[in-house]
């Protein structure tokens, strides 16, 4: 029955009814909520006209660390939300939180809570011909003309539930789901109940993108949240009875005690034994205890979970980390290497991501040989899957096949610096070991050295070109003239004088060419100095013209002189001649100008030097890094 | 700048090309022009396969 008495504290369009069973307010907010869980008694009272009537009771909402509540506001691609009530559904192999969410304008949609990200689905009229309960996940179907991958095919049971909804989901309401992604990575679902189908879809979110506020304390993550951490400690293992926290109560499947290696299913408050785990498992040492917080990358993480995995070649190890809001990370560890790594919810491609274009690096088999800790799927020992990873340094993109279902998942990571993991979960001191050898998404440091410097270079290298290609037409070299003189044997020992000659223009190289005709066998060296006649300053010159049958054309010899001034100029020479030389007549022709081009290549040298070794560096360790892979493109014919 | 000592080095090889090529020097130039004394066929001359002293000379080397 509606009550007449107006609340201020609720919106005017929101209606007040009284419980039929115990007489307790209950509010619909919204005009589509059919139906709302009584906060008093829980039952579920659903409403038709003026009418309201209970349709059972409904179970009390497990814990979790879910971070919305009733009354959370968000704000995604343009309109804004606020969340009214919330199922908890479950299947068989875990449980999730789809929260009502209320866009306004009489428009509702759906916010799942999925393994650490958010789905938004909107319902949608289409026609869903030829879809039924037994269409198989892994097909592709066509609504409205855009194909979609069914991902997962599964029954799931609301087990408990809050606030208002739009459908009436009594308790044990169980719904056919089938999540599909669309053609660009888009979110749906196909909902099957009783025959009737419906189609949502919507998109994947993070946390970050739905602008969450007004949002629950998390216990044990803020300060002042109403409920103190850990409800679940009192849970004890079945198989032990040693106690079990869980770290991430709500959003994991299963947890290994531990103590005595049981893995344990995390979704409901008995925590059944679902298998074992080596007890070996128990005695490992983690580079990473778990229980550990830290900021990595300005977020709060803890790690919840560990496995070592392997493939035929090596085997490495995984840390799972979780954080109330953003959901739950990789740490993947191999040789000191480290990459912080998500799922990627509604990615289908492995050749771009980020923005970045993806090399197949590697293709295996890989056994997960232990794990210890909450995990947001049901693990297992001997578990195996079909993992192929595409690089593009720093980044890694992953795709994981599970043998025997049609299941992809993807994941994306980056390279992290051993001593970032370091800084954030190691306290008390202990250190990581340092990374050994090349890793597949390593950044490669020269590449990145190469990047930052090329644009200087080859600005700087155009330049310079041009720089000379103008001083080719400014330094050309101009005919100076000629000047002659003789040697005499009966004045041997005295200096020989040329005429004077004149030199203009600008400082430039003077080249000098002395030529004679000598006799047969006969030699004639001059040494002496080009002399300044104005200020005497000299410069040595030496021209040792020889006529040896065995050695022709020595009676041209070439001198250049460097930064020659404009100036008038005269040779001074000593003759040293061969005794069978009576006498020779000498011609000396000069010019000045021109350019040294060893300036050039030295200057060249100085810019080409270090981004040229930067770059062989880089390609070394490209090709040190490809030789882990059965992909290498540096491979040879040869190599195989 | 992320490299300002490459930068800095670039800068000096333009300013390098622009000295020497307007003051028509060279780093790598012999002024002297001492090579041809002993690079041609100058050097086997009679007076040095004879005799070091008698004949002649070079610039402070024989």
């Amino acid at each position: 029955m509606q009550s007449q008495t107006p609340d201020p504290s609720i919106h005017p369009a929101a209606r007040r009814y009284d419980c039929p069973q115990c007489g307790a307010p209950v509010v619909f907010h919204s005009s589509i909520s059919i139906s709302s869980v009584c906060e008093h008694c829980r039952s579920l009272v659903v409403r038709n006209d003026f009418q309201v009537a209970t349709f059972g009771q409904m179970a009390e909402l497990p814990n979790d660390l879910s971070p919305l509540k009733i009354g959370t506001k968000g704000y995604w691609n343009g309109r804004g939300f606020v969340l009214l009530g919330r199922l908890r559904l479950h299947y068989g192999d875990g449980s999730w939180n789809e929260w009502y969410a209320d866009f306004g304008q009489g428009t509702y949609g759906w916010v799942a809570e999925v393994m650490g990200y958010y789905t938004l689905s909107f319902p949608q009229t289409v026609s869903l011909h030829g879809i039924d309960e037994h269409t198989p996940a892994g097909k592709m179907i066509n609504i409205q003309g855009a194909s979609w991958r069914i991902m997962d095919v599964k029954e799931a049971r609301c087990i408990a539930a809050e606030g208002e909804l739009p459908i009436i989901a009594p308790p044990g309401w169980s719904r056919l789901g089938m999540d599909l992604t669309g053609p660009a990575g888009q979110f749906g679902t196909i909902e099957i109940v009783n025959g009737e189908r419906a189609f949502y879809s919507g998109d994947f979110a993070q946390f970050g993108d739905l602008n969450f506020t007004d949002l629950r304390k998390v216990p044990g993550w803020d300060a002042d949240a109403d409920i103190t951490r850990r409800q679940s400690a009192a849970m004890g293992c079945p198989s032990c009875g040693a106690p079990v926290n869980l770290r991430a109560e709500g959003q994991t499947m299963s947890a290994v005690c531990g103590s005595c290696a049981s893995i344990l299913d995390a979704t409901t408050p008995h925590l059944q034994e679902i298998g074992r785990v080596a007890k070996t498992t128990l005695q490992m040492k983690f580079a990473l205890p778990i229980g550990s917080r830290g900021i990595l990358k300005g977020e709060a993480w803890e790690v919840i979970g560990f496995m070592r995995r392997k493939d035929k070649w090596c085997s490495w190890e995984e840390y799972l980390l979780f954080n109330p809001w953003l959901g739950f990370r990789f740490l993947v560890s191999f040789r000191g290497h480290w990459s912080l790594v998500q799922i990627l919810p509604g990615h289908y491609t492995n050749s771009v991501w980020n923005g970045e274009s993806f090399k197949l690096f590697a293709r295996e088999e890989v056994t997960t040989t232990d794990v210890l800790g909450e995990f947001y799927w049901r693990v297992k020992n001997g578990e195996r899957a079909t993992v192929s990873d595409h690089i593009a340094p720093p980044l890694v993109l992953s795709c994981e096949v599970m043998p025997g279902l049609n299941e992809v998942t993807w994941s994306g990571g980056e390279y992290i610096d051993h001593l970032e993991v370091q800084q954030a979960f190691l306290r008390d001191g202990s250190k990581l070991s340092p990374p050994a050898g090349p890793y597949l998404n390593e950044p490669n440091p020269h590449q990145q050295k190469w990047r930052e410097v090329r644009g200087t270079f080859f600005l700087m290298l155009i330049g310079y070109c041009i720089l000379q290609f103008l001083f080719m037409g400014w330094g050309v070299e101009k005919n100076v003239g000629q000047v002659h003189t003789s040697y005499d044997s009966t004045q041997a020992g005295q200096m020989i004088t040329t005429e004077r000659f004149k030199i203009s223009g600008h400082r430039a190289p003077l080249h000098i060419s002395a030529a004679s005709v000598l006799g047969q066998d006969t030699y004639l060296g001059l040494k002496g100095k080009l002399i300044e006649a104005k200020t005497q300053t000299s410069q040595p010159v030496a021209f040792p013209l020889t006529n040896y049958s065995t050695a022709p054309g020595g009676y041209v010899q070439k001198v250049t002189l460097t930064g020659i001034p404009a100036g008038e100029y005269y040779l001074a020479l000593t003759p040293d001649a061969s005794t069978a030389l009576p006498s020779a007549r000498i011609t000396f022709t000069m010019q000045h100008g021109g350019l040294f081009w060893s300036n050039f290549w030295l200057g060249l040298a100085g810019i080409a030097l270090w981004p040229v070794w930067t770059m062989l560096r880089s390609g070394t360790f490209e090709k040190r890094r490809w030789m882990e892979s059965d992909f290498n493109p540096y491979a040879t014919s040869d190599d195989d | 700048m992320k490299h300002p000592i490459y930068t800095t080095m670039t800068l000096l090889s333009c300013a390098y090309l622009v000295m020497a090529n307007m003051s028509g020097w060279a780093l790598f130039q012999s002024n002297a022009n001492r090579s041809n004394l002993n690079s041609t066929s100058y050097r086997y001359r009679p007076s040095i396969m004879t005799s070091s002293s008698s004949g002649g000379w070079s610039f402070g080397h024989k």
